[in-house]
């Protein structure tokens, strides 16, 4: 078989003692940023992007290193959920339900232990599943024109929002903010300069990745300035972790639960627009329905730990398959990850399988990797990371602010990029409050040259006819998909959402 | 551990369930009417850039985004107008606190003086000043955590990294080699 020709290939790459040093240190931070309540995964791997460049690390080593730092922060994100009933991050959120009252009885440990081998299996099935369904994918874009990618990327926008946007109005803006961002800078077809105000500074256009830094990781340093993550740890109970390995009947009852959450995590990652969090609850209340026959779910059964973990963790691995395949980010870390590749020059989508294949195959071996460590690290260093949620924000924040400088600084080497990173920050910070979502902005400043250059490549082929974007059945069966992708939400995600609320709700759970 | 403060929402849910849905937060219409503005303003400047000339000229694209962020943003004036007030939050405790504001003058001195003053000074005085302010702990606390963390990330970034940050008024360069040159000046 071709595939495993290549993954061994994969393996050979991703297996010298540097990229073996990078992965674990990648799953180490990452495990570390999850654990942190607030820090999810793509502000982990904001927080961390300058590190990779200042390292001066090629393309492969630069994803390893940050694809594990997203893989750890999924498994890390359990561990304040389990131990504090604080979500480490959003896709967590589920885990609280009966993760915390299994700690209350004494069996934090057999939790956290059982939430990592779920993870675990999650992540390692959704890794196959990328490795099969990636290359299929791939050989339906190489059919793609112009015409057809624009409607691709469109597709993006539209199912961005998707169930998990409160407010249509403030997700169209934010994308339309970032396409606008991605305008900036002398335009490449006429040499008109755009949205420059006269600064020389802006005519080469925007480096997002000062844009991503200053959005994620410095509007994230604000807000835990604010407050009140650090309100979590004033009044820190000592949680018993108690016994570490879960009895095998333990695993035994939940392996069908994994396998099940496995799957549908997957697909709730594959599907734009869905991404972790939707993984991990539609897991749960699978399971909840299928086999929760004597309500015990939500007082502290295994299984309604292991759906949502292995939920999540498999969708984290699905949201790949689009990245990699298609170069259309399907969640917020995913659109971090791309705007790595793209800023080490190698553009993702179809050709990327044939001509970068040392990096696609180097990367899926490094998941593997990252994968097994994450699985050996976290059952013994459990009690390290729980050490970690007691560090007092305030001091760790000017820290991490100097590092995203120190690192901004170092790849451009321009104070005017420090002075536009602070920018960014404080309107990244603002936006939050208002819940005007970031994630629509980053995927619009990186996919909105591609997305107009497409578009007036497609129109100039054809002669100034804007009918040519609807010409091939490929870009209506894309039209239509991103009208569904649209619309649905819009009639269905109201429920779903408020059903996630109520569930979280019930326990009291939710900080958000 | 119960939820902390509800009516405290830190927006860290990013686009996702979170906030208030059916309640406008204090300075949220100020702040959405000053993206319709922003928004409008962005719509003259892209209409600068080449008018209606035709559909694939460089200010088309513009034209249509910010065109889009003009529309949406006044659906978001318009709807945040109608919602009740949050009772509960004021504009200086729950928007736009002290020492935010505080924070992000101390980010922008730093990113000023970066190149006049050097990289290690204007990194203490930020570590320091940043720490003393937000902990609110002993000098001496302050001054060994601060200068701890600097050391560890010049050690990091400067000599194993070897990233350049400007020296400013300390002689760096003439530092390092004078330690090169005590471990025996091999290389």
């Amino acid at each position: 078989m071709e595939t495993f020709a290549s993954l061994a290939d994969g393996f050979a790459i991703a297996l010298t003692w540097q990229n073996i040093l990078l992965a674990l240190l990648g799953c180490f931070l990452g495990t570390i940023m999850g654990a942190l309540p607030g820090l999810g995964p793509s502000n982990g791997v904001a927080i961390l992007i300058p590190l990779a460049f200042t390292l001066g690390l090629g393309a492969t080593p630069s994803l390893i290193l940050l694809t594990s730092v997203y893989y750890g922060a999924m498994y890390g994100g359990r561990i304040s959920s389990i131990l504090l009933n604080i979500p480490g991050d959003e896709p967590a959120m589920m885990t609280c339900l009966d993760g915390y009252p299994m700690a209350q009885k004494g069996m934090a440990g057999q939790a956290l232990s059982l939430s990592g081998i779920a993870s675990f299996v999650g992540a390692f099935f959704a890794t196959w599943g990328l490795i099969f369904l990636a290359p299929q994918l791939v050989k339906i874009a190489l059919l793609f024109g112009p015409a057809e990618y624009f409607a691709l990327f469109a597709l993006a926008f539209m199912t961005l929002g998707g169930v998990s946007s409160t407010n249509q109005a403030k997700s169209a803006f934010a994308a339309a903010l970032g396409l606008g961002l991605a305008m900036i800078g002398v335009d490449t077809q006429t040499g008109v300069p755009r949205f420059t105000f006269g600064e020389v500074h802006l005519y080469d256009g925007l480096d997002f990745l000062v844009a991503i830094v200053g959005l994620f990781a410095l509007s994230e340093v604000f807000i835990f300035l604010e407050k009140r993550h650090g309100a979590a740890d004033a009044d820190k109970k000592k949680v018993k972790v108690g016994r570490l390995t879960p009895p095998w009947s333990m695993i035994k009852q939940t392996t069908p639960t994994m396998l099940r959450s496995t799957g549908l995590g997957f697909l709730a990652g594959v599907l734009p627009g869905a991404g972790a969090s939707l993984g991990s609850f539609i897991s749960y209340s699978m399971e909840k329905r299928l086999v929760d026959k004597d309500k015990t779910f939500g007082t502290g059964d295994p299984r309604g730990i292991a759906a949502p973990e292995a939920g999540n963790n498999a969708a984290a691995g699905g949201a790949l398959v689009p990245m990699l395949a298609l170069g259309v980010p399907g969640s917020g870390t995913t659109a971090v990850l791309l705007a790595v590749l793209l800023s080490l020059n190698i553009t993702p989508g179809p050709l990327l399988f044939s001509q970068n294949p040392d990096v696609v195959w180097g990367l899926i071996a490094a998941l593997f990797i990252a994968n097994f460590m994450l699985l050996a690290m976290n059952i013994p260093m459990v009690g390290l990371f729980t050490r970690v949620l007691m560090v007092p924000p305030r001091i760790l924040m000017p820290v991490v602010a100097m590092v995203s400088f120190v690192g901004i600084y170092g790849i451009s080497g321009s104070s005017f990029d420090l002075l536009v990173m602070i920018g960014f920050g404080i309107m990244g910070w603002v936006l939050r409050k208002l819940d005007v979502p970031l994630v629509p902005i980053i995927l619009g400043t990186l996919l909105g040259n591609t997305m107009e250059n497409n578009l007036r490549r497609a129109i100039t082929i054809s002669n100034g006819d804007w009918m040519t974007l609807i010409d091939s059945p490929l870009s209506i069966g894309l039209w239509v998909i991103a009208i569904i992708g649209f619309i649905l939400p819009l009639v269905i995600g109201r429920r779903v959402k408020a059903q996630m609320h109520a569930k979280a709700g019930e326990e009291g759970t939710i900080s958000d | 551990m119960t939820t902390p403060e509800p009516e405290h929402h830190d927006g860290t849910s990013d686009a996702t369930p979170g906030g208030y849905e059916s309640n406008r937060r204090a300075g949220e219409l100020g702040f959405a009417v000053i993206m319709l503005i922003a928004s409008v303003g962005l719509l003259w400047n892209a209409y600068g850039i080449s008018g209606f000339e035709a559909l694939s000229a460089p200010g088309a694209i513009p034209m249509a985004t910010t065109l889009v962020m003009s529309i949406s943003a006044l659906i978001v004036v318009v709807r945040t107008a109608s919602l009740p007030r949050v009772t509960t939050e004021t504009l200086a405790k729950d928007i736009l606190p002290i020492v935010v504001i505080l924070f992000v003058c101390l980010l922008i001195g730093y990113a000023v003086l970066l190149r006049p003053l050097g990289f290690l000074p204007t990194s203490a005085l930020f570590l320091i000043i940043g720490i003393k302010l937000l902990s609110k702990r002993s000098w001496r606390f302050t001054l060994t955590v601060s200068l701890g963390s600097l050391l560890a990330i010049w050690l990091i970034f400067r000599i194993v990294f070897t990233v350049l940050m400007p020296a400013g008024i300390v002689p760096e360069a003439e530092f390092i080699q004078f330690f090169r040159d005590l471990s025996g000046g091999a290389n």
